[in-house]
């Protein structure tokens, strides 16, 4: 079975980098061409309460990530996401607010590929077949 | 949306059917991030967005239209290659989240699903279809 990174590399993705404003930065596309997957955040205009009950989902699959060594990165920020995750006993992930999508696709490329560093370790044969059932965020 | 099952048994998981999860701990699990996501749901439709709900069609948590059902399946896990294990239904999620939209009071969004895991699959064909569904 192909192996495709985006299932072993997960992008967490502030509202304002998924819906960009007009000149804004569309971290998807930039994303889908680096072979990511993506988490969209809940946007900063949600209520509190429904935001915080994403957040909590989003830190448990993070939480799941993390566990099986997976790439996980945060593009952008999102308040409540560090309190969600911390709940959890994580600290803050890798963070860039990138101005451009060359900053962005330089931060990605320098993280490297995590299927070259963890084939063996991880049992990617028998991890990828999951991905069929599971509805794992990607960005196609 | 979140993935019920990566939460509730891993990354690691084996493939199961809905008999399998429907249990009373994996419905509250859903029951939970199906609130999550009606409230957001609910925030969009207040402020006039239209919200479309795109599940896994042949997930037993996120099939729309076909879900995977086997109510004898169990025990040492195998997945033979004739297994017949696609049915029309809903996954427990989809049941979940429109039961917590209607509880709200909340219009029904319209429906569709990815449909990578049935043996039909076509992707140009599908990409055709959620073209035509968004803009209907």
């Amino acid at each position: 079975m192909d192996a495709d990174e985006r299932g072993f590399r997960v992008a967490l993705v502030a509202d304002e980098f998924v819906n960009p404003a007009p000149g804004g930065l569309d971290a998807l596309a930039v994303l889908a061409r680096a072979d990511w997957g993506a988490i969209q955040l809940p946007p900063q205009w949600y209520p509190e309460h429904v935001a915080a009950q994403l957040l909590d989902q989003v830190a448990e699959h993070v939480e799941e990530f993390v566990r099986h060594r997976y790439d996980v990165v945060l593009i952008g920020a999102r308040a409540g996401l560090a309190e969600a995750l911390g709940a959890l006993g994580m600290d803050t992930l890798d963070a860039i607010a990138p101005a451009t999508a060359h900053e962005l696709q330089s931060f990605l490329a320098a993280r490297g590929s995590v299927l070259a560093e963890g084939v063996a370790d991880r049992g990617i044969e028998a991890l990828a077949p999951n991905a069929n059932k599971g509805g794992l965020h990607d960005v196609r | 949306m979140p993935c019920p099952e990566l939460a509730f048994t891993g990354l690691n998981r084996f493939w199961a059917v809905r008999e399998q999860y429907d249990t009373l701990a994996f419905r509250r699990h859903c029951r939970r991030i199906a609130e999550a996501v009606a409230g957001a749901v609910s925030a969009h439709l207040e402020r006039g967005d239209e919200v479309v709900l795109v599940g896994v069609d042949g997930s037993p948590s996120m099939g729309v239209r076909v879900t995977s059902s086997d109510p004898v399946r169990g025990g040492r896990p195998e997945w033979p290659e004739e297994a017949t294990d696609l049915h029309p239904g809903r996954g427990i999620l989809i049941e979940e989240l429109l039961a917590a939209l209607a509880q709200r009071g909340a219009t029904a969004p319209r429906l569709t699903a990815v449909t990578y895991v049935l043996p039909e699959h076509e992707p140009e064909a599908e990409r055709a279809q959620y073209a035509a569904f968004l803009e209907a």
